[in-house]
């Protein structure tokens, strides 16, 4: 079987790397999304996958038939989408590519390894690429929770293709945007009881907002959360304006003991501790969230967070992936992300799926060019991918392995 | 119309996973118009992808780009239709794929409809490296060649007579019956052949004849017993890797040395499944080679080659001699495949001192056999024995054929 799979790699390969080029040299920007998707869809319907679409969020779907309706297999990979304000920041280097696209050409070409085997499946072989925008994964859950909605309880698991080194990722820590408002009334341009303008007003809760991020909770895979303060702003400085107000925006990275009510309630608790002195004041924590309009057209508000998640490695679906990959030459091991956010936190956070990443890349290259497109390296997730397939949802070929009978 | 004035060309598809072996034959001649292979089908070796076509033995080599099966045959089907243009007689009206397992849904021949295809879908995992080429294949031509007749011809159907006794395996009965295990038996495309062309070489029916049929290849190799035109028994089992040692398979072995093994080594199952299929039988004893006749040639100076041969000849004779005691004796013997035909060194080692089950080997007609179907026992033997090169795209052309004529006439 292992042949089989290895030698139907090799007879890929060429296809591969004219896919590659494709993608590489594609100049994507906001504008020419369609485009983009386009030359997915295209790739995936020449390399014979039984079904091909493209739905209302932006998802791109790929289907692998199995023989029976049993338990089914997601593949996710994803495309980053820029707004426009991104996209300037970006055009120099071009560099948001590299994140992701390995991940979409590995998981194409292990859905049509898995095709060309023709080793039969109990199950569907889902390939899907999401949209991604920023802290929202939209694309994700309009997949699973519109075109995938019936099937969600028949999906065995899901291989997110994003950089793990060729080993196993079992979840990361959360994240989230959040905001403190603190609202008060100036008396002379300073509060009553400080003595200070707006913006020293600010200082007590940076400072506390710092010893805080000290204090942390650490988890043993995902490691310690963390606070950062990403943006201070206000309004209203004068005491004539009917509202004085101040903002703090927080970059916060959790881990799964913390949740976002928890988060949010402490962030108020500190803030009004800080101000506790002062008559009048509020504070106010939200979950922050970004508009956005999809280019397929859909115009959504979204919250930013995506939820720490971290999967046991004795799950059946971890195990024997774990078990394909390295009965068949790898040297995988359980492991954690320490800075990239996934669809994990949907599927497993959420849906409570079994998910799992593997990939080809190294996370802290994510940024760099070191880990752009190697060829060998796709190959190489494509196979691992199709061998975790073979083993979760294929049939065993015990007795069968050799071509001749 | 009488049968046997209907004339039919039939091309016969036979596939492994990397490669589709295709014959166009004319029936009820038997002529052979048009042979080819296309080798490397969806795999990249050193060596590219090609079509060996041979036209009325006339052999040309064509390098093309065959990523997938169902690409390799719309390349011979265009490679025929060229043909056609500069000779009419090159053409098919029929086609005919060999399937491996059909399971329990099928035991005979069976034309090629909408209900058969959902059905066969059914059996895929039955044959998971095999099923599913040859499935692509028949629905493809049910796609693509609509207006042509498709029949398909099981391997496995020859074996549907093996006796309940033999066939049953012991096993609880609720695990036997939760996931279908039995003993399938292999090979019954050529088992079925040798049998009818031993039959047609002494001119006897086949109802009233015993035979043993060792069909020894260099890659698989299983025995039959046959017993009145049916199979009654086949070394191979639930999946090929039951029986004869074999080029890389094992054959026969202690399940219990497995399980040890897999303790020891921390195997999984797959990976203790590699070393029984593609890492025992001549290579894992041998070593250099997993070719017998590669054993042959060092057989007189190398004790492992020596041990090797020993223990191949061992096991066809131990099969040989259980066949023999329940046929109560065997009418013929029959020797075929590459090793079967191709050795007579083997062939004279397996029949040994066996004559007190029947065989009585005349060691110059063995010697001297060059080609074709012939015997080589002594007059006075008991139970004949005979050489005879398989073909089972001719079997599965027979049985394509005996569907169309019965339709034919029921029509």
């Amino acid at each position: 079987m292992k042949k089989l799979i290895k030698a139907k790699a090799k007879g890929l390969r060429k296809s591969l790397e004219k896919f590659a080029i494709k993608i590489e040299s594609f100049k994507l920007s906001s504008s020419n999304m369609g485009e983009f998707t386009d030359l997915i869809l295209t790739e995936m319907r020449d390399l014979g996958f039984d079904k091909v679409t493209k739905d209302k969020a932006g998802n791109l779907i790929g289907v692998i038939k199995g023989y029976g309706s049993k338990d089914a297999i997601v593949i996710l990979s994803h495309i980053d989408i820029k707004t426009p304000e991104q996209q300037k920041a970006e055009d120099v280097s071009n560099s948001g590519m590299t994140k992701f696209r390995s991940g979409i050409i590995s998981s194409i070409y292990a859905g049509a390894l898995m095709k060309r085997t023709m080793l039969p499946m109990t199950g569907d072989l889902i390939i899907s690429c999401v949209p991604r925008l920023g802290c929202c994964d939209f694309g994700t859950k309009y997949l699973f929770n519109d075109v995938l909605k019936n099937r969600v309880k028949k999906i065995k698991g899901v291989i997110l293709c994003e950089p793990t080194d060729f080993n196993i990722n079992l979840g990361h820590k959360g994240m989230m945007e959040y905001e403190i408002v603190v609202k008060g009334k100036l008396n002379r341009n300073f509060l009553e009881n400080r003595g200070m303008n707006m913006l020293g007003t600010m200082f007590p809760l940076i400072s506390e907002l710092e010893k805080v991020s000290k204090e942390l909770p650490n988890d043993f895979n995902l490691g310690r959360s963390s606070l950062r303060i990403k943006d201070v702003s206000y309004s209203g400085c004068q005491p004539q304006d009917e509202i004085n107000e101040f903002r703090i925006v927080v970059d916060r990275a959790f881990i799964p003991e913390e949740t976002k009510g928890y988060i949010l309630n402490r962030a108020k608790a500190i803030a009004k501790t800080v101000y506790k002195q002062e008559q009048g004041i509020t504070v106010n924590t939200l979950l922050a969230k970004e508009r956005i309009k999809t280019y397929t057209g859909l115009d959504l508000v979204l919250e930013k967070e995506f939820k720490p998640w971290s999967m046991e490695s004795h799950q059946p679906f971890a195990l024997e992936s774990l078990e394909s990959l390295n009965e068949n030459g790898f040297k995988s091991n359980f492991g954690y992300w320490k800075k990239v956010v996934t669809e994990g936190s949907y599927t497993y956070a959420q849906l409570k799926i079994p998910t799992i990443g593997f990939g080809a890349g190294v996370e802290d290259n994510i940024d760099s060019s070191i880990d752009s497109l190697n060829l060998d390296k796709i190959e190489k997730a494509s196979y691992g991918q199709a061998l975790i397939v073979q083993r979760n949802i294929g049939m065993p070929t015990f007795g069968w392995s050799s071509d001749e009978i | 119309m009488k049968s046997k004035e209907k004339k039919s060309n039939i091309l016969v598809i036979n596939c492994g996973s990397s490669s589709l072996k295709y014959k166009i034959i004319r029936m009820p001649d038997e002529d052979e118009i048009v042979r080819g292979e296309a080798e490397r089908v969806g795999i990249k070796t050193q060596g590219v992808s090609i079509i060996t076509h041979t036209v009325l033995g006339k052999k040309r080599t064509i390098k093309v780009l065959l990523p997938n099966h169902s690409i390799a045959l719309k390349k011979v089907l265009e490679l025929i239709a060229n043909d056609e243009k500069e000779n009419k007689d090159i053409r098919f009206d029929t086609f005919a794929h060999r399937y491996v397992h059909p399971g329990k849904f099928f035991t005979k021949t069976t034309k090629i409809n909408k209900m058969v295809l959902t059905k066969l879908k059914e059996t895929l995992p039955l044959a998971p490296i095999h099923n599913p080429i040859s499935y692509k294949l028949l629905e493809f031509c049910h796609r693509e060649k609509s207006s042509i007749d498709q029949f398909v011809v099981f391997d496995t159907a020859f074996h549907k007579t093996i006796l309940p006794e033999y066939s049953t395996y012991v096993l609880p009965l609720k695990v036997i019956k939760k996931y279908g295990i039995r003993k399938i038996g292999f090979h019954g495309i050529s088992h079925q052949y040798a049998m009818e062309e031993a039959c047609k070489f002494f001119n006897r029916d086949k109802i009233t004849q015993k035979i043993i049929s060792c069909h020894l290849g260099t890659g698989g190799s299983s025995v039959c017993a046959i017993r009145s035109g049916r199979s009654i028994n086949n070394s191979m089992g639930f999946t090929p890797l039951e029986g004869l040692m074999m080029n890389t398979r094992s054959g026969d072995i202690d399940p219990g040395a497995i399980f040890y093994i897999m303790f020891r080594e921390c195997f999984s199952p797959e990976e203790a499944e590699n070393i029984l299929n593609n890492k025992s039988g001549i290579l894992g004893v041998f070593n250099s080679s997993s070719d017998l006749r590669d054993v042959i040639k060092d057989i007189d100076n190398n004790k492992q080659a020596k041990m090797t041969f020993d223990m191949y000849v061992r096991r066809v004779r131990a099969y040989i001699s259980f066949y023999s005691l329940i046929l109560k004796k065997s009418d013929i013997l029959i020797f075929t495949d590459s090793l079967g035909v191709g050795s007579s060194v083997l062939r004279e080692s397996i029949c040994e001192n066996m004559e007190f089950l029947g065989p009585n080997l005349d060691k110059e007609k063995n010697t001297k056999y060059s080609e074709g179907i012939s015997e080589i026992s002594l007059s006075g033997s008991e139970t004949k024995i005979l050489v005879i090169p398989t073909d089972e795209e001719i079997m599965i052309a027979r049985e394509a054929y005996q569907r169309l004529v019965k339709d034919d006439l029921s029509h």
